[in-house]
């Protein structure tokens, strides 16, 4: 993410819209990232980006500075998202155990080389998804997972390795 | 598992994505190192799931939309029906004077909200009765506040003089956000007089403006 725009986080802080905007401005691209990578629909990430800028917006007094701005609206993105997910699918993590859920997903169409890591992911069952997204690329410990999501490390560890496995099918040329 | 057996045994399936996400440390990890070493199928597994995991980890792989920023419109006018102004949120307070005084403020302004809150209740109660009587009192409340803030506004210009630059510019700061969201709550009255959510902001907004006034001058 690009330098720190600490004057508009306190900007913002003390209620001035347009210093906002400009954190939005900088920051909306990363927040969307994290948003897709969660979730499989584009729409969903955009309304997901909203969401984040209006509740960061609400919680700004609660930002204290003791991380980066962008590291606290990075985190509340990924809470925004889960929070989403579980609200929508409350099966999210229902199957986790089950490995045929994944096998069929993975295997149901057979991805040609150009699949796209994009692609790859939107072939992942939701759980696997969040899961993955959570520990290998957001940096969460399965022990944070485990709190986020409301699953035993153990599920997540297991929910885990079998993204990979799909993935590298997936991705595999 | 044994890792250093020879490589008709292969490391597991925990080893292996320990491995390729690096999370084995010690002589465990220096075993399997050796494994793979010995182990060519071991060895482009861990090396398949690493590259997977680095894939996946490149940002740069997920395309963002080119119309990201025109949502802006919609986070600001969402934004702005929620807008609150957040008094000298992260005013320095390095001194430990500073902080004194801060607390002080704060609990000050706690009370001083309190009674406003109560003799705006008082206010309103006595218009209760009937609805139309609402507005006329909310009109009421703004003409108090706003007068109040004016006798409070002389007052810290005599108070000024003797004020640290710096709390006079926090102050100032505060006061500038304040005013700019009355004025744009008073235009938006303007155009739609009979909204309660507008008028409800607006008084917040004067509330928080002789809030901050009256603190400013309890601390002088």
């Amino acid at each position: 993410m690009a330098a720190e725009p600490l004057d508009d986080v306190a900007l913002a802080r003390r209620g001035d819209v347009d210093a906002f905007g400009r954190l939005y401005k900088e920051s909306a691209p990363a927040v969307y990232r994290v948003c897709r990578r969660m979730v499989a629909d584009e729409t969903q990430a955009r309304e997901l980006v909203q969401d984040t800028f209006v509740r960061a917006w609400e919680r700004l007094t609660q930002f204290r500075g003791d991380s980066a701005f962008t590291t606290w609206l990075h985190r509340l993105a990924v809470t925004t998202t889960l929070e989403h997910l579980r609200r929508t699918r409350r099966d999210l993590f229902r199957h986790v155990e089950a490995d045929d859920d994944l096998a069929v997903r993975s295997t149901a169409s057979a991805l040609d080389a150009r699949v796209d890591v994009e692609a790859a992911l939107d072939k992942l069952p939701p759980g696997a998804r969040t899961v993955f997204v959570l520990h290998d690329i957001e940096g969460y410990s399965h022990d944070e997972i485990a709190r986020m999501t409301g699953i035993a490390a153990g599920t997540a560890r297991a929910q885990l390795w079998r993204a990979r496995r799909a993935l590298s099918k997936l991705l595999a040329p | 598992m044994k890792p250093s057996a020879p490589h008709d045994i292969h490391l597991d399936e925990p080893m292996r994505q320990a491995l390729a996400d690096g999370t084995i440390t010690g002589p465990a990890r220096d075993d399997a190192l050796k494994h793979l070493a010995a182990c060519p199928h071991c060895a482009a597994d861990v090396a398949l799931l690493t590259s997977t995991i680095a894939r996946m980890r490149d940002q740069s792989t997920i395309s963002v939309p080119a119309d990201l920023e025109s949502l802006w419109t919609d986070v600001r006018a969402r934004v702005e029906s929620k807008k609150v102004i957040h008094l000298a949120a992260d005013a320095p307070t390095g001194r430990r004077g500073r902080r004194h005084l801060s607390t002080a403020l704060w609990s000050a302004a706690a009370l001083v909200f309190m009674a406003a809150l109560v003799a705006g209740s008082r206010i309103a109660w006595r218009h209760l009765t009937a609805g139309t009587l609402a507005e006329a009192a909310v009109a009421d409340s703004l003409d108090a506040y706003d007068a109040e803030a004016r006798a409070l506004l002389d007052h810290l210009e005599v108070e000024r003089a003797v004020m640290r630059r710096e709390t006079a510019a926090t102050i100032d700061h505060d006061l500038a956000a304040i005013d700019s969201a009355i004025e744009e709550l008073q235009l938006a009255l303007s155009k739609d007089p009979r909204n309660p959510a507008l008028r409800q902001l607006l008084a917040s907004s004067y509330r928080q403006k002789v809030s901050l006034l009256r603190r400013a001058r309890n601390a002088s």
